[in-house]
């Protein structure tokens, strides 16, 4: 089971309107290098290698529902699936939440998830990073 | 010592501290609702975009989570099968 973690500036860019994320571009990238909590952007990760399924910047996550309920807010997306093809795609351990719309700053981050390990996937097999449909991506109160 | 309290100094400095509040918003005033129409403005045209980006994603919820589902009851060995469309049974 992944462990969730959250960058600490998400919680800025939501209280200064950085972030829409009922409707920006949400994505998951990958990454093999251990993100640090006070990491703010994108550009403060080290991403892998786009090729063989995996493309730059990860993959869109679909969103389903983003509302709040008795002052508790929730953000539910669908499960990310990567498929590689033609070779591996890179080693991993680490999938990182994101949105990829602002442009100031560009590429919030929003949280990550450690899968403990080093994963690969190999051509022709797929991995999910499963969210949870109940509980969502993140809650905020 | 602490000085006698003085209504009529503290009145007197209170009307400069109005002053030179007026005198600071009438300057950032304007630049104000010039930024909130620049605002208002964009997110009109971000609203009309997303309404369009979130009707033709609207099937995309269910695609990726049967997606993910499969891959999770092939344990991730998705790869199409060898065996061409048009001889499957």
């Amino acid at each position: 089971m992944a462990t969730y973690n959250k960058f600490q500036p998400f919680i800025e860019y939501q209280f200064e309107g950085v972030m829409n994320l009922q409707s920006d571009t949400l994505k998951v990238m990958l990454t093999l290098v251990a993100p640090v909590a006070t990491n703010g952007v994108k550009a403060d990760l080290t991403e892998i290698g786009a090729g063989n399924g995996y493309s730059a910047g990860g993959t869109q996550a679909t969103v389903s529902t983003s509302a709040q309920t008795t002052g508790t807010y929730k953000l539910v997306v669908a499960d990310v699936t990567f498929t590689a093809s033609g070779g591996s795609i890179n080693d991993f351990r680490y999938a990182v939440f994101y949105d990829d719309t602002p442009s100031s700053p560009a590429d919030p981050l929003i949280s990550w998830f450690d899968y403990g390990a080093t994963l690969t996937i190999t051509s022709g097999n797929s991995f999910t990073v499963d969210f949870s449909a109940v509980n969502g991506v993140l809650q905020a109160t | 010592m602490a000085p006698p309290f003085n209504p009529d100094v503290l009145r007197e400095r209170f009307a400069e501290l109005t002053a030179q509040r007026d005198a600071i918003l009438a300057q950032s005033v304007p630049l104000r609702e010039t930024r909130d129409a620049a605002i208002a403005a964009a997110r009109a045209e971000r609203v009309t975009a997303d309404t369009a980006i979130l009707a033709i994603e609207a099937p995309l919820f269910d695609i990726d989570q049967e997606r993910a589902l499969i891959t999770r009851a092939l344990n991730g060995q998705t790869s199409a099968s060898s065996i061409a469309p048009n001889r499957r049974v």
